[in-house]
């Protein structure tokens, strides 16, 4: 729909433009023709080992774009010998862009995908629209180091047809409050067990000294973050797992449904803010910043903002992490895909093998340990100084606006691949967290699996499981109610999801 | 403009043909000023509907509309034969149905109390406070509402307690799911509703009312003999026109009130289309979708146009 209101609207311009015949209006319509993510597509045939790289580049950030004349993309452009035009795209709408990119035919010759596994970009990549790049990453000496595991994930029909962003694996962790577990004379939980004790007496022992039972143990949200934790603590897969040969869904664990006993507990003790399947994130944030609750479920990372905000509204207030909780199956956290969008070579704007082969190999530049500093701390007296021959933001806020929020977009390596710089503490711990999680992360064998249906319908499964799950917590459904629950998600589609899955698994593992 | 086009033209005679040619030179002025309102329909509201082919098809943007395989009415019978079929036609017509019952009539009845306020000063400054809310995105008023309904330290439900009484789930029931929707629609709405009715009753003619006076009616017989049905076509009307969208729920309010203890009663066509069509990138599903909302909406129009031209009143077309 929204391409052709688009290439309506495009037409629509120039329509009005000539029948009212004003050069300006036909200017506009001029100008609307040649988006600005395409490069000449001249001289590339020509002086490519000579002259620099002609590079379009459709990519997300996050505030504003940035001006091509830069100086952080001029010295990208001088280190990696490359002329880049790259067409920045907010992030609230850049899967409708890419659809809508795609649907013009005029693409860029990188272009970013969010959605790589959504049905109209597994058809575009079936219909040969994107170059296959598998075979030439190991001639790429920082390419060929990034983790194989991850590309298999982004592998359609055994093939790679892009470079995946890399984020780190595992980053959940408990963030609670240090202060509060002082005060109530606990130590850091070890066990589910201990984990309770501590809720419980953050909400029941006046954690915050105040004389009034106000707060909470846990906050959560709607879409439930933590419970997911809880689940791996416990023992339940990481979304799915695979028995028997056979893919299989994490509810269908019992493992899964003891977590959910758990969370029920929680609940019917007061031990869980009670209108959390009401909350988003951002309130489920208050809660911890505004001290009514005592521990939330997250990314570690953000505990340093938890921090940060605690400490201006509360002195003294405390914030600590914990990522390892023994449970039946020993230490086990669940671990993501590993990357965060994909950059694709559409074939019409790469036309040579040899263009291909440069492209790769700006990328690979990106990765030098030059460029990583330069994506990740910005110009030096500019955006950060050194202080102890460690790296310090001179303005971060500065530093996310004209580089963190677009430039390091671009980056393949994980974030944290830049030179370390000064940390809190806190910061080193949960980074050592995060790094040391890797061997205990979980991984969902699904990642790397296709399912139509999966493609077509999960978002009409999805709700089936999660409502029967929140219904079952909060006591509006029992454990009957639950099964009838599976049943309906495997009449919906759900088994055919495991079907297509098992049989997948199958041929890659064969 | 429609009626200037009828007015009568003279001193040019001849053939047919020249005479209305003579006759859109005469009101050259006119027609140009109409053209960008004409285009504007045409290059927005009628090329677009070409889109609504690729509901037929299995649209994929790297092939285009041409090249995307048909597949004749297969979206609309997976919509039709989908288990939630009849859980999203129910909710979406409840809650279209009280918004017609309860909401419909209340910018009118708002309207009337405006209009019956005879200190210039007092109206104006009350109509400005009516129309606030219709400026607070619904965000904000989601935000407000869990403010306010809460279970934990909710503003109505700590009155509840303080009095005596249980404490009520607004947000995270079944039974208050529509309560909520509806009352929120009428905080934010209802001033700003009034807007067309204001205009209607400030066209009423004064004298009928000073006429109906002298014959001794009071404010009640004035409203009831002049007023209304001064403005009754209007609101026949607007009426006509709100069943046009029937089906339009609103996206928005409705997708941030949502959560897992009301989606039973709560998903409707809006909320569906963006969970499964638009968000799993289903352009063609999403579209037949949205034609099917379409059509029920052409058919409560042309349903609707005939009632009200057989009660006599001059309906939309």
């Amino acid at each position: 729909m929204k391409k052709w209101q688009t290439k309506w609207k495009k037409t629509g311009i120039l329509a009005m433009g000539v029948l009212l015949g004003t050069t300006l209006l036909a200017g506009c319509g001029g100008n609307a023709n040649q988006p600005g993510g395409v490069a000449d597509k001249d001289k590339t045939a020509t002086g490519e080992a000579q002259g620099p790289l002609k590079l379009s580049i459709m990519s997300l950030m996050y505030a504003e774009p940035p001006k091509a004349d830069s100086d952080v993309q001029k010295t990208v452009e001088a280190y990696t010998n490359s002329k880049l035009d790259i067409s920045w795209v907010p992030n609230s709408m850049y899967k409708d862009k890419v659809n809508v990119t795609i649907g013009s035919g005029e693409l860029p010759k990188v272009m970013l995908v969010q959605n790589n596994k959504d049905s109209n970009i597994l058809n575009a990549v079936r219909s040969g629209v994107f170059w296959e790049i598998g075979p030439y990453i190991d001639d790429y000496p920082n390419l060929s180091k990034m983790s194989k595991a991850v590309f298999d994930n982004i592998k359609v029909d055994g093939k790679i047809y892009g470079l995946y962003r890399a984020r780190d694996l595992s980053t959940f962790g408990l963030i609670y409050r240090s202060d509060w577990l002082k005060n109530v004379g606990l130590s850091e939980p070890k066990t589910v067990d201990d984990l309770y004790a501590v809720l419980k007496a953050f909400t029941l022992d006046d954690p915050d000294k105040n004389g009034k039972q106000d707060t909470v143990g846990l906050t959560e949200e709607k879409a439930m973050e933590g419970f997911n934790v809880i689940a791996s603590f416990m023992g339940a897969p990481n979304g799915w797992e695979v028995k028997d040969g056979k893919l299989s869904p994490d509810f269908l664990a019992p493992e899964y449904f003891e977590a959910m006993k758990f969370y029920k507990k929680l609940y019917d003790e007061k031990l869980i803010k009670q209108d959390f399947p009401v909350l988003n994130n951002q309130q489920k944030k208050d809660d911890i910043n505004q001290g009514k609750a005592g521990m939330v479920i997250s990314n570690m990372i953000d505990a340093a903002a938890y921090q940060a905000s605690l400490t201006k509204t509360f002195p003294g207030a405390d914030v600590d992490v914990v990522s390892r909780i023994q449970g039946p199956k020993g230490e086990r956290t669940p671990g993501g895909q590993g990357y965060n969008s994909v950059f694709m070579f559409p074939k019409s704007s790469v036309k040579t093998e040899e263009e291909l082969k440069q492209i790769l190999n700006f990328f690979d530049k990106l990765s030098d340990q030059t460029m990583l500093d330069l994506l990740g701390w910005g110009a030096e007296g500019k955006h950060y100084k050194m202080e102890d021959s460690k790296p310090v933001f001179i303005d971060q806020k500065l530093f996310d606006t004209e580089v963190g929020s677009s430039y390091l977009q671009l980056q393949v390596a994980k974030y944290t691949a830049k030179t370390p710089g000064m940390e809190t503490p806190l910061m080193e711990k949960y980074g050592k967290m995060i790094r040391d999680n890797e061997e205990i992360a979980v991984n969902n064998p699904s990642n790397a699996l296709v399912s139509d249906t999966q493609t077509t319908k999960g978002n009409e499964l999805k709700p089936i499981i999660e409502d029967a799950r929140t219904k079952f917590i909060l006591g509006k459904t029992d454990e009957a109610g639950w099964q009838k629950a599976i049943e309906d998600w495997r009449k919906a589609g759900g088994d055919k999801v495991i079907e297509e899955f098992s049989a997948h698994y199958a041929q890659i593992n064969s | 403009m429609a009626e200037t086009t009828t007015l009568p033209v003279r001193g040019t005679g001849g053939q047919p043909g020249s005479r209305k040619l003579a006759r859109l030179m005469k009101n050259k002025w006119l027609y140009l000023m109409a053209l960008p309102g004409m285009l504007y329909f045409i290059i927005f509201k009628y090329f677009p509907m070409w889109g609504l082919l690729i509901s037929f098809q299995e649209y994929q943007p790297s092939l285009g509309m041409l090249g995307s395989k048909w597949v004749g009415f297969d979206h609309f019978h997976r919509f039709f034969f989908d288990a939630s079929f009849g859980m999203l036609f129910r909710n979406t017509l409840l809650l279209a149905l009280y918004n017609l019952v309860f909401f419909f009539p209340l910018p009118i009845l708002l309207a009337l109390l405006l209009n019956e306020i005879r200190r210039e000063m007092f109206k104006r400054f009350i109509q400005t406070i009516v129309y606030v809310p219709h400026f607070v995105s619904w965000v904000v008023v989601v935000g407000i509402s869990y403010i306010f309904f809460t279970t934990e330290g909710g503003i109505v439900n700590d009155i509840l307690a303080a009095v005596g009484l249980p404490k009520i789930d607004f947000l995270m029931s079944e039974e208050w799911f529509r309560t909520m929707i509806i009352a929120q629609v009428v905080w934010k709405e209802t001033g700003w509703g009034t807007i067309i009715f204001l205009a209607a009753l400030a066209g009423v003619d004064q004298q009928l009312y000073e006429a109906a006076r002298i014959d001794g009616a009071g404010r009640l017989r004035q409203l009831w003999h002049i007023t209304l049905p001064a403005i009754r076509s209007v609101i026949v009307i607007l009426l006509i026109l709100r069943l046009g969208s029937f089906l339009d729920t609103g996206f928005e309010q409705i997708f941030l009130m949502l959560n897992s203890m009301n989606r039973e009663v709560g998903e409707v066509f809006d909320t569906y289309v963006y969970n499964v069509g638009i968000q799993q990138g289903q352009f063609s599903y999403s579209t037949a979708v949205g034609l099917f909302k379409s059509v029920i909406g052409l058919v409560l129009v042309v349903g609707a146009n005939k009632l009200a031209k057989k009660f006599g009143e001059s309906g939309l077309f």
